[in-house]
């Protein structure tokens, strides 16, 4: 870890930038480097597919394009709460592929400054952070820095 | 000078395009990328240019302009990454196509003088064109006068060979002026006179030696040339397929000499000098041939076709990035090119002997395409439609692909919009009758747009056609093959795969189909030659293949001899003759024993059945001993639009492919039984067949649980059978077949997606997917015919 030797906070700081935040469950705040973000849609009838990874809700169809969405508060133990007019898919593409994220509010994109960034605390094996970039801390709470590649399913985990 | 465009109505009026072509070149080399109003005013320019004489005539022209109309394209609607680089791309391309355009003779007088003066005049209209600073053409050693240098003036008449193909003068001219211009590109052919026929040396040298002074060519231009040459290259081998039985079709020998020019032409200018040089070798031997100095049959053909193969597999290494070499081999093609008589070439007797014989069959199939009453004539020898007029654009599929759901959406979207405008009253008719109007615009924009995806089946008949010769050849018979319905049109992903299932079928045709020779033959009182047919036709949603030879046949006592020898059933008592005759498509078949160059290397007819299923197809097989034997492939149009049954399970709802269903049926319980309280199966006329619940399978709440008040989709996947459990069947529908994001790997009892035509998400059953899971919840058995199941197991 040569890097605590220069700054200890470098690494986090660099994750400074653009993002869209948005609320899972009652009121945890997560956020998205806005760079991977395609598009905000409101919610549609999803088609569930059997034998997809348990945290993927199903497809929808996109203009013509099927894509899968994901419901990361299966993934995070978050309770969901009942859809409402602000219940939305957010439309990621991480790696070109287009893949819908369901979120229960959408908050703003905002600049989220290097130097509130800091490292996901430990919780040991109760709570997963691998999927955590960091934390930026504001006045009022907290926000996820999520990393989005590490949240969404990958193609090896489809089982029945 | 740009001005001047619109004004040529008239041919013979056009003033000297060259010169426009080149200030819109000029004008372009003093816009910056970013003078987006001035660009896109050159780029009408051009595009106007583009339908005119002498562009519209010329396929090198039109090509060259198309491309830096296309990279113009790239920078207006900015989808290019380096705007700078297309734009001088553009330039270079419009320098390169003012250069090649005509040296602004007026129509008239080059059809009046058939042997140009030798002499290096330059003719006045030329000044013009010479201060411009055109690379190739001021590295030229001889670069005013491109008419000394014509391979045609040796030759008596040199015109009218391209004449009989074309309705008009215009193009007699620009097939004139296509020499003129790959004279003038490439130097060091203007140095020679062809019809001196030059040393192979003489020809590649300078050519080398112009390598180093040209920079490295631009990878997509690269591209665009190998997808052309590999066009051009399989038009010319189905013109020389063509012509071998029909010598005098000037048609067709203008189509392959047409295509060696062009790929010359373009190699120089990409500097490929190897291409060049062998592309023209060939193009000599070509214009020996369009003179009529030389035969199009026997060895010169198979010459011919020996240059198309070498140009495939240069074109091949080009695709690859590297530019290939001169080797001894290819030195050695182009002497016999050049010099074909001094290595004992000759139009064999043994092809001439069989020209009757073919003219009867012409005969025939013109006969059988008239009867038919095609638009077309199909024989194999029909006179083909003159192509240079048709106009060409490549696309991307993946653009493609993505218009054709963006009018997917539109239909159900216009769709939405009816049904709403069906429930407003009668006051509100006139928007009724524009939604009305609206939908059936759309719905022919639809039919459209699907069939932008067909393409002919014509070019996977030429590869048959070749594999057909060469096969006959090297096996010492001669084949007749005959071809009908090579316009029928298929799915352009299909084309590529449907290939290698048809060429083994043709080899095995004649390789095992066919008597070994004439004499064997003439015994059994048939033609001397062997026939094999190819026919495609539509019928229904499928395009129907069938391959036919007039051999031998097939002896089913022979094939069930082998395939209890060879452990595949242990008797074929009970079976019928057809399902004998299924059985040469079992796996480690083959009816030959000894293995040949040609065929027979172990891999067999369970490849063509598999590659055939793949794509979503059955086959056939009739034979009759002493008769002959007919291969008939059953196809899908396309793979990308699923032909299924939409059924509903609970809330949702699956699609079926048609292809694998056998029928449904509300059973009866008497017919119902169960295996140790679980296995449940359902008994029909004999078979047992297992009864799979989708509700189980996929977790699904709230579906019919009973059978007997459910529906029983009964399902054939392979030798597999299965009775699916479905609340109902909602109807037939025709889907398109679309991934499910790629977010994950393939999931068992799932083939894909389809948007229904609410605008929801449906899932297309895989069968076998599903039946396996079946399986492995239940852990019942493999399902079993009973009168069929010692046969099969």
């Amino acid at each position: 870890m040569s890097y605590n030797e220069v700054d200890p906070n470098a690494r986090w700081h660099a994750l400074g930038g653009k993002y869209l935040t948005f609320v899972l469950g009652a009121s945890e705040e997560y956020a998205i480097p806005i760079r991977h973000v395609q598009e905000i849609i409101g919610l549609m009838p999803i088609t569930p597919v059997p034998g997809a990874p348990s945290d993927v809700s199903g497809v929808i169809n996109l203009r013509g394009k099927i894509v899968p969405v994901t419901d990361l508060r299966y993934k995070f133990g978050i309770t969901p709460g009942e859809p409402t007019g602000q219940t939305c898919v957010i439309v990621v593409a991480p790696h070109g592929r287009a893949t819908g994220i369901i979120a229960d509010r959408v908050r703003e994109v905002t600049e989220i400054p290097g130097n509130t960034i800091e490292a996901p605390p430990s919780f040991g094996a109760d709570v997963d952070t691998s999927h955590v970039l960091g934390i930026a801390t504001t006045a009022t709470g907290a926000r996820i820095l999520l990393d989005i590649a590490k949240a969404l399913p990958s193609a090896t985990s489809g089982s029945l | 000078m740009t001005g001047a465009w619109g004004g040529y109505s008239i041919m013979s009026e056009y003033a000297d395009p060259p010169i426009s072509l080149d200030a819109l070149a000029r004008s372009l080399e003093q816009l910056g990328v970013a003078d987006l109003g001035g660009l896109s005013e050159v780029r009408n320019t051009l595009a106007m240019a583009c339908a005119e004489p002498p562009i519209c005539d010329q396929l090198a022209l039109t090509t060259l302009a198309e491309r830096a109309l296309a990279a113009l394209d790239g920078i207006l609607t900015s989808s290019v990454k380096q705007p700078s680089r297309a734009l001088a791309k553009a330039v270079k391309l419009l320098k390169a196509a003012a250069e090649q355009a005509p040296k602004s003779e007026a129509p008239p007088e080059v059809a009046a003088p058939p042997t140009p003066p030798p002499a290096p005049t330059v003719p006045p209209e030329s000044v013009k064109i010479a201060p411009d600073p055109l690379p190739l053409v001021a590295a030229s050693p001889a670069p005013a006068s491109p008419a000394p240098a014509s391979p045609a003036p040796a030759s008596p008449a040199p015109a009218p060979a391209p004449a009989k193909a074309t309705p008009a003068s215009a193009n007699l001219i620009s097939f004139d002026k296509l020499e003129d211009i790959q004279l003038v590109s490439v130097p060091p052919y203007s140095t020679a006179t062809l019809s001196e026929a030059p040393k192979p040396r003489a020809a590649a040298t300078p050519v080398e030696a112009e390598e180093p002074a040209g920079e490295p060519p631009d990878p997509e231009l690269l591209q665009e040339f190998v997808a052309e040459a590999n066009q051009y290259l399989a038009d010319a081998e189905a013109a020389l397929l063509r012509l071998e039985s029909n010598p005098t079709d000037a048609d067709a020998i203008g189509t392959v000499f047409r295509g060696f020019h062009t790929i010359k032409g373009v190699s120089a200018f990409l500097g490929l000098p190897t291409v060049t040089s062998v592309a023209h070798s060939a193009e000599s031997l070509l214009s020996r041939m369009r003179d009529g100095e030389l035969p199009c049959s026997g060895g010169y053909a198979s010459l011919a076709l020996s240059s198309i193969d070498a140009l495939k597999g240069l074109v091949s290494l080009v695709a690859r990035g590297t530019t290939p070499k001169m080797t001894p081999a290819l030195d050695a093609l182009s002497e016999r090119l050049l010099h074909p008589e001094a290595h004992g070439i000759r139009g064999t007797a043994a092809e001439a002997a069989l020209a009757p014989a073919q003219a009867q069959v012409q005969a025939q199939a013109q006969a059988l395409a008239q009867a038919e009453e095609r638009e077309e004539p199909q024989g194999p020898q029909a006179a083909r439609p003159e192509t240079v007029q048709e106009s060409w654009i490549r696309v991307r599929t993946d653009r493609l692909d993505r218009l054709i759901d963006m009018v997917g959406e539109l239909v159900i979207a216009q769709s939405m919009v009816t049904a709403d405008a069906m429930q407003l009253d009668d006051t509100q008719d006139g928007l009724q009758k524009k939604v009305g109007h609206a939908a059936k615009i759309i719905r022919e924009l639809q039919d459209l747009s699907m069939s932008l995806r067909m393409v002919p089946l014509r070019q996977t008949f030429q590869k048959v056609a070749r594999v057909v010769r060469d096969v006959g050849q090297k096996s010492g018979r001669t084949v007749q093959f005959l071809t009908d319905g090579d316009d029928t049109e298929i799915d352009r992903n299909m084309v590529e795969v449907l290939a290698d299932p048809l060429i083994h079928m043709a080899r095995n045709a004649v390789d095992h189909g066919l008597e070994p020779n004439a004499g064997a033959r003439q015994d059994v009182g048939k033609t001397p030659h062997g026939n094999v047919k190819l026919v495609a036709l539509r019928s229904g949603g499928e395009v129907v293949l069938q391959l036919s030879d007039d051999g031998r046949g097939i002896d089913p006592a022979r094939v069930a001899a082998k395939a209890i020898e060879r452990g595949i059933i242990q008797s074929a008592e009970g079976m019928t003759e057809a399902e004998v005759l299924n059985l040469i498509f079992e796996p480690g078949f083959s009816t030959r024993d000894e293995v040949t160059d040609i065929s027979g290397r172990g891999v067999g007819m369970d490849v063509v059945k598999r590659g055939v299923e793949a794509l979503k197809g059955r086959i056939e097989i009739t034979s009759k001993i002493g008769e002959g034997t007919t291969f008939s492939l059953r196809l899908p149009l396309t793979l990308a639009i699923t032909d299924g049954m939409l059924v509903r399970v609970g809330s949702e709802r699956y699609v079926i492919p048609s292809v694998g269903i056998r029928l449904s049926l509300r059973p009866d319980p008497q017919h119902l039984s169960t295996i140790a309280e679980r296995g449940e199966f359902l008994r029909l006329r004999g078979e047992l067949i297992p009864i799979c619940r989708l509700h189980h399978l996929f977790n699904i709440d709230g579906a019919q649980e009973d059978p007997a008040h459910g529906l029983l989709v009964v399902v054939n996947e392979g030798s597999q059978t299965a009775a699916v459990l479905v609340d109902e069947v909602l109807g037939q529908q025709q889907v398109v077949t679309k991934s499910l994001g790629g977010l994950w790997g393939p999931l068992p009892g799932i083939a894909g997606g389809a948007i229904l035509g609410d605008g929801k998400v449906g899932l297309i059953l895989d069968l076998v997917g599903v039946a396996g899971l079946s399986r492995q919840r239940s852990s019942f058995g493999r399902p079993r015919m009973l009168a069929q199941a010692m046969a099969f197991s």
